[in-house]
């Protein structure tokens, strides 16, 4: 008893610190609220009058350069990349995304070509509460005459010493055994209050977003379901909360319940919150369901409410596979087969079926969502697009020549394309290391480089999702798009004057008019030439059934479509031995407009931005070249890097 | 990894580590504990609670409480029962979570360092990269585009010359080019973002006046007209003082925690066989600790 008592005593003075910590002024406050809002037709076509100013600077408040991040980035404080031999932690990944040079955890010089512009470390929330309750403090610590001393230093600010004395107390063996861990204890410090400590240092509004946020890791029998959650907010708000956990007693697995605490979280603290699933492809059919997994029931108004209001967006692409479409929902679209990962759930525990895949790629779940909302009257998947690199490694790497890999057993060398990712035998199903996806990133038409900024752009939808390469992509929909702005010194403005950006909506469409598109793209500065500018058409007919189609909209060069309608491939420079291509074929820049040839105004639709690259190098051709080793045949070798536009849906009177 | 999704295992692995951890810190109440029935107290009563309400910012109600105290009491046993399999010997996720744990642990603690104000000083002037206002270019540009040109290249030195003769010639307009035509206040890291580190790094280095060119960027030849070029500035100390002291404590941990690890070496004594030690070789044994 009693030494559960002195147990409970020494961290005591440490509760003290935590408490001075808390008070310190470390956590500097973003104070930049010059956010516009959301863009809508109106509010745009108020700034800019038909005709615009003289100064291209006057009005000219709408986003004029993409902003590019990762929403997903795990460190050394989730438990499985701890496990896995992770070393770095917010602090570092921040450093590196800043374009810093950073050492990796296998002791590998790293940095990216480029610095990203913002960044979301997104722990796992299971097992953050260990340190909430691992050391403590209770007011009898102060009878233990070591803390007391401890105590005593820190309030005469001698805090410096009293760290390096509690260091090395430690290290000798002479800790008083009431700082060791004890259940029940009130918090000294939590990985939480540490990892939003560190998006606040690293927050530098102008230049760099370090946004707080978070991994709910759910796991329904090895489905993922997994969903980040992302705040707008600063220490202030999101400091008031713990992240909301899977695991029992407290958290679920249930997305519904995740659902009420973002809801209790913007109630009770007036912040503001979001959430981003991912990996639809192993969750064995359950991420975008039209019958809900626990209740096994046709999911109703609720669900479809809560969904479309705190799931605003889906990271299609990622270093487990590609989510867009898959070759059995799309066998027209020789672009569907692209980083498929369709072997099984998240630990390979259940093979995949045809039947599953339906509910789990973006395509199709966009087009299930026309269906549900015409049941419902609410779209649940009324989602935009964003990519990101859930890496485990504290390393926001999406460039095949710059790879490190999904773990930190993944860091380059000579045998990581060789290794298992997973594996299970009992089914023979195996996953190999070659098989995991240099991508992706988030791109977010944002005003400017703030939390406000970029949040907003993602509430509005007006993001698209890269592989990795950073091109800036545009994609407006409206009624009036001619030729004629395809082709104007800069057709951004014809796209806000006369329609919406990605993630916007037409509807009604007026007597005798159809959607037209006024697409852009532009190559990554340092990175491939384009292919094609693709549109992905998916619409509800008159009988309830769903379909899509793909248009080639713009191309390279003067291919001709062939009697399939199907555009020749571009090329391929690749060199694989060498791991080099040239940019003697592709565009650097994809301008067009394009009108739906299709359009039936009472149908429900959906359109989004599809742009591919001219074929490059793939990450295990970088490795090969590198290491000067032979890999089986069956590695893919290369790849052609792409985006996704988040939609613009379509939507009937009435 | 598939042993590490399985939710099974994380359960056992969660309990084991709990207790695990805690026998290891208190071996010698082991026995004890063992023999002692597992219990629900006071302590686990207000964990549960303060758990709870950290994440719904509200107590539990009679009912949920009642869940968390069931579903407390079940993991109490499981991870009792598998402590007493030894599940949690030479467990490897266990040994480094353990790790972990003082490796934060360590680290908070030096947290709590206070510098002095001439520290903080010094600091700030032996890092001045970190603690700077970027400077800033107003520019326009001219784009000669490749994919429409015979020789791009030619076509923006040719255009260089009428440009130079009048510096506001506005009929020369060059290729449309997506991002635009003209750039205000833009910060290298921005113009790189857009143009390639190569670009912005030449257009930089140009005195405001007049047409410079051709830059060669990711798209093709520009011409650029510098209009206006701040300089990078030192942030005023007093107004970054908090990043200096985030700066000097991030510095700070990761030299204690390598002479704490040495410590800890010292400590326990290391016996390496031959292998382990022609493995460490001669150099200083650090990248252990913080990175």
């Amino acid at each position: 008893m009693s030494i559960y008592h002195l147990r409970e005593a020494l961290l005591r003075s440490a509760t003290v610190a935590g408490l001075l910590l808390a008070t310190c002024p470390a956590w500097t406050q973003e104070v930049v609220n010059t956010d516009v809002g959301d863009i809508d037709q109106a509010t745009i076509a108020k700034v800019f009058p038909t005709k615009r100013p003289y100064s291209p600077y006057a009005g000219r408040n709408f986003p004029t350069r993409p902003l590019f991040g990762d929403t997903h980035l795990h460190t050394a404080l989730s438990f499985d990349a701890g496990a896995a031999g992770a070393r770095l932690g917010p602090r570092e990944a921040y450093k590196f995304a800043k374009g810093e040079e950073v050492i990796s955890s296998t002791g590998q010089p790293a940095k990216l070509s480029r610095p990203l512009d913002f960044l979301v470390v997104a722990d796992h929330s299971d097992n953050m509460g260990w340190f909430t309750d691992f050391m403590a403090g209770k007011p009898e610590i102060l009878q233990n005459a070591q803390a007391r001393e401890w105590y005593d230093m820190i309030q005469s600010g001698h805090a410096g010493e009293a760290a390096w004395s509690i260091v090395m107390t430690f290290s000798q063996g002479k800790f008083p055994p009431d700082i060791i861990y004890q259940p029940g204890n009130p918090a000294y410090r939590s990985v939480w209050q540490s990892i939003i400590s560190a998006a606040e240092e690293a927050n530098d509004p102008g230049h760099f977003t370090a946004f707080i946020g978070y991994e709910w890791t759910s796991l329904s029998k090895g489905n993922n379901l997994h969903r980040n959650v992302i705040f707008r907010d600063g220490a202030e708000k999101a400091g008031l909360i713990e992240p909301y956990t899977t695991q029992p007693p407290v958290g679920s697995n249930n997305p519904r319940d995740l659902w009420k605490w973002l809801k209790n979280y913007q109630d009770k603290t007036g912040g503001d919150v979001l959430a981003i699933a991912h990996n639809g492809n192993l969750s064995n059919g359950e991420m975008f369901p039209i019958i809900e997994p626990v209740t096994g029931k046709e999911i109703d108004r609720e669900y479809a409410e809560q969904r479309a209001r705190w799931e605003v967006l889906y990271e299609t692409t990622q270093m487990k596979g590609d989510g867009e479409s898959h070759p059995f929902l799309s066998p027209n679209d020789e672009f569907a087969n692209f980083e498929k990962w369709d072997k099984g759930n998240l630990d390979l525990s259940v093979k995949k079926t045809p039947d599953m895949l339906e509910f789990e790629y973006t395509r199709s779940a966009l087009k299930n969502g026309l269906k549900l909302e015409a049941k419902l009257g609410v779209n649940p998947y009324k989602f935009g697009l964003v990519g990101s690199t859930d890496s485990h490694t504290g390393l926001a790497t999406a460039d095949d020549d710059n790879f490190f890999g999904k773990i930190s057993t993944a860091e380059p060398s000579p045998e990581r394309w060789s290794h298992p990712f997973m594996t299970n035998p009992k089914l023979g199903l195996k996953i190999m290391g070659w098989e995991t996806t240099a991508s992706g990133y988030a791109a977010v038409w944002a005003q400017e480089n703030t939390r406000a900024s970029i949040f907003d752009a993602m509430k509005r939808r007006e993001t698209y999702a890269t592989t990795g390469p950073r091109m800036a992509v545009r994609f407006f929909g409206g009624f009036d798009f001619v030729e004629a702005d395809a082709n104007s010194r800069s057709p951004a403005i014809a796209g806000y004057t006369k329609g919406v950006p990605m993630g916007g909506d037409l509807t009604q469409a007026p007597a005798g008019k159809v959607p037209t598109f006024l697409v852009a793209a532009l190559k990554d500065p340092i990175g491939a030439n384009l292919d094609r500018y693709q549109i992905v058409k998916g619409w509800l007919d008159a009988a309830g059934e769903v379909h899509e189609q793909v248009y080639d909209v713009a191309w390279s060069g003067d291919r001709k479509p062939g009697t399939d309608g199907k555009l020749p491939p571009v090329g391929n420079t690749v060199d694989v031995p060498n791991a080099t291509w040239t940019n003697t074929i592709g565009a650097p820049e994809l301008v067009a407009v394009w009108k739906d040839p299709d359009f039936d105004p009472s149908q429900r639709a959906f359109y989004y931005g599809r742009v591919i690259e001219i074929p490059t190098p793939r990450w295990p051709a970088y490795d090969a070249k590198y290491f000067g080793i032979k890999m089986s045949p069956d590695v893919t070798m290369t790849t052609q890097e792409r985006a996704y536009t988040s939609p613009i849906w379509y939507t009937p009177a009435g | 990894m598939t042993l590490l999704r399985e939710p099974l295992l994380h359960f056992a692995v969660v309990g084991a580590i709990l207790f695990g951890g805690y026998s290891w810190l208190n071996d010698r109440h082991l026995d004890a504990t063992v023999a002692e029935p597992v219990r629900i107290g006071e302590g686990d009563l207000r964990w549960l609670k303060q758990t709870w309400s950290s994440q719904w910012l509200r107590e539990p109600t009679a009912d949920e409480l009642k869940g968390l105290v069931d579903d407390l009491l079940n993991e109490k046993v499981m991870a009792r029962e598998a402590q007493q399999m030894g599940l949690e010997k030479d467990d490897t996720i266990i040994r480094r979570r353990l790790a972990q744990k003082l490796k934060f642990l360590v680290e908070d603690t030096v947290q709590l360092a206070e510098p002095t104000e001439a520290e903080l000083r010094q600091f700030y002037a032996a890092n001045p990269a970190h603690f700077e206002t970027p400077g800033k270019l107003s520019f326009r540009q001219v784009y000669f585009n490749p994919e429409h040109r015979k020789d791009a290249a030619a076509d923006a030195t040719a255009a260089l010359g009428a440009l130079s003769a009048n510096v506001e010639d506005d009929s020369i307009e060059g290729d449309r080019l997506l991002f635009g035509d003209s750039f205000a206040d833009t910060d290298e890291q921005a113009l790189s973002g857009m143009f390639g580190a190569d670009f912005a790094r030449e257009v930089f280095a140009f005195e405001p006046g007049g047409w410079r060119g051709p830059v060669k960027s990711g798209y093709g030849f520009h011409l650029v007209l510098v209009k206006q070029r701040t300089a990078t500035t030192p942030k005023p100390f007093d107004t970054v003082k908090d990043a200096v002291l985030a700066e000097w404590r991030s510095a700070k941990q990761t030299e204690l925690s390598r002479e704490y690890l040495v410590e800890l070496r010292n400590k326990y004594g290391v016996e390496l066989n031959d292998d382990a030690k022609a493995a460490l070789g001669s150099g200083p044994a650090t990248n252990v600790a913080a990175q």
